[in-house]
């Protein structure tokens, strides 16, 4: 009966992937983006059919696991824009690890402002890198690898809803300034958006994603813990 | 009818080509285990077919389209992390509108930072003649 109801949703998944983004590019409306509208009708079929998320979780995990082929992928488009990103390779470079250090300092901040415990602060530090980058990370810096997965889709929800908003208010029309902060603050999900809207961005947007996860992953354990260091020394 | 089959024969040499990809990534996760490197297998993938593609031992012709394909369908394949919210309804509905709020400004902030960096760059770069600035006011 597993076996029938794990492949009954991932048939489902896929078929209302693809009505749900015909929607999405007729009406061009943000919250009707398939990541948004397939993921509530699941939970809500789950709910219904008063399944658990193991029931829904049986095939799909299989979607989850061509991630790792997907980054493979990536190499192409880099490839294709080669010049125009050995052109712009320092800026890129500057950006990643100026926005994980403020990644890092403002979670930090904010999560001990509102008092949350270590392990959930831990985690909140690691999430704005892609899940395969921050499940290395999080063992690290003694996060928790239930809630990394959970933090990192919200903050790649957020990053989709807020980025055209932000980038609007910006006022800084420029492909490479919005790639890299859709590929920086919102990781894979980020890098989605940017393709949409434009291929460009997209390239942009995955080489920051990978350039800031191997930052992180070499540098944040020795920043959070002079981070935690300093912050301590402060407060006492 | 003839549209048909065009397309069928787009989305058979796509899916060839994505067989490519996975052999390239079975590789690199080969690689990765063998030698328990701290990366990504994917990562590894990433720069491997980087590697090849630069060596020219695979031709861009040889993996485009079926990278465009999977890259084109990227957020399917985050639909499952998703719909695993449903796990950590406790925590949510505990502290879910603080963590959403950390989330939201630190990730905002990430957001500016990088856009402000960019364009400090190339406003130096600007300062030279050099086409970035052409290309700012052409976007």
């Amino acid at each position: 009966m597993t076996e029938f109801w794990g492949l009954f949703y991932l048939v489902w998944t896929v078929l209302c992937y693809f009505m749900a983004k015909r929607l999405f590019v007729r009406t061009q409306k943000i919250y009707l983006s398939p990541i948004i509208v397939v993921p509530v009708l699941s939970i809500v079929l789950i709910f219904m059919l008063q399944h658990q998320f193991q029931d829904y979780y049986h095939y799909t995990q299989y979607l989850v696991a061509m991630l790792g082929p997907i980054t493979v992928a990536f190499a192409i488009p880099v490839f294709r824009y080669r010049s125009m990103i050995q052109q712009h390779f320092k800026v890129l470079l500057l950006s990643s690890s100026l926005a994980m250090l403020v990644g890092i300092f403002s979670s930090w901040f904010l999560a001990s402002l509102l008092d949350f415990d270590d392990i959930v602060k831990n985690s909140l530090l690691a999430r704005s890198i892609s899940i395969p980058f921050a499940l290395v990370l999080t063992e690290k810096v003694g996060g928790s690898i239930s809630l990394i997965p959970l933090f990192t889709v919200i903050t790649g929800l957020v990053g989709m809803l807020l980025g055209d908003v932000l980038l609007l208010w910006m006022r800084f029309k420029n492909r490479i300034a919005s790639g890299a902060a859709l590929g920086n603050a919102a990781h894979a999900m980020g890098i989605a958006r940017a393709i949409q809207r434009h291929e460009f961005e997209g390239v942009i947007a995955s080489l920051s994603m990978i350039i800031s996860g191997i930052i992180m992953v070499l540098f944040a354990p020795t920043v959070i813990a002079l981070t935690k260091y300093i912050l301590g020394a402060i407060s006492f | 009818m003839l549209h048909d089959r065009t397309r069928l024969k787009k989305l058979k040499t796509a899916s060839c080509q994505i067989i490519i990809i996975l052999a390239v990534w079975s590789c690199a996760d080969a690689l990765q285990k063998l030698l328990n490197l701290p990366v990504a297998s994917g990562v590894l993938g990433f720069f491997l077919l980087l590697f090849l593609l630069e060596m020219k031992w695979l031709k861009l012709a040889h993996v485009e389209h079926g990278a465009n394909l999977l890259l084109g369908e990227l957020l399917l394949f985050f639909i499952p992390p998703v719909v695993g919210v449903i796990q950590y309804q406790d925590l949510l509905f505990a502290s879910g509108w603080k963590i959403l709020l950390v989330i939201l400004i630190s990730t905002a902030l990430v957001m500016m930072v990088s856009v402000f960096t960019v364009r400090m760059c190339l406003k130096q770069e600007g300062l030279k003649p050099e086409q970035s600035a052409q290309e700012n006011q052409h976007d």
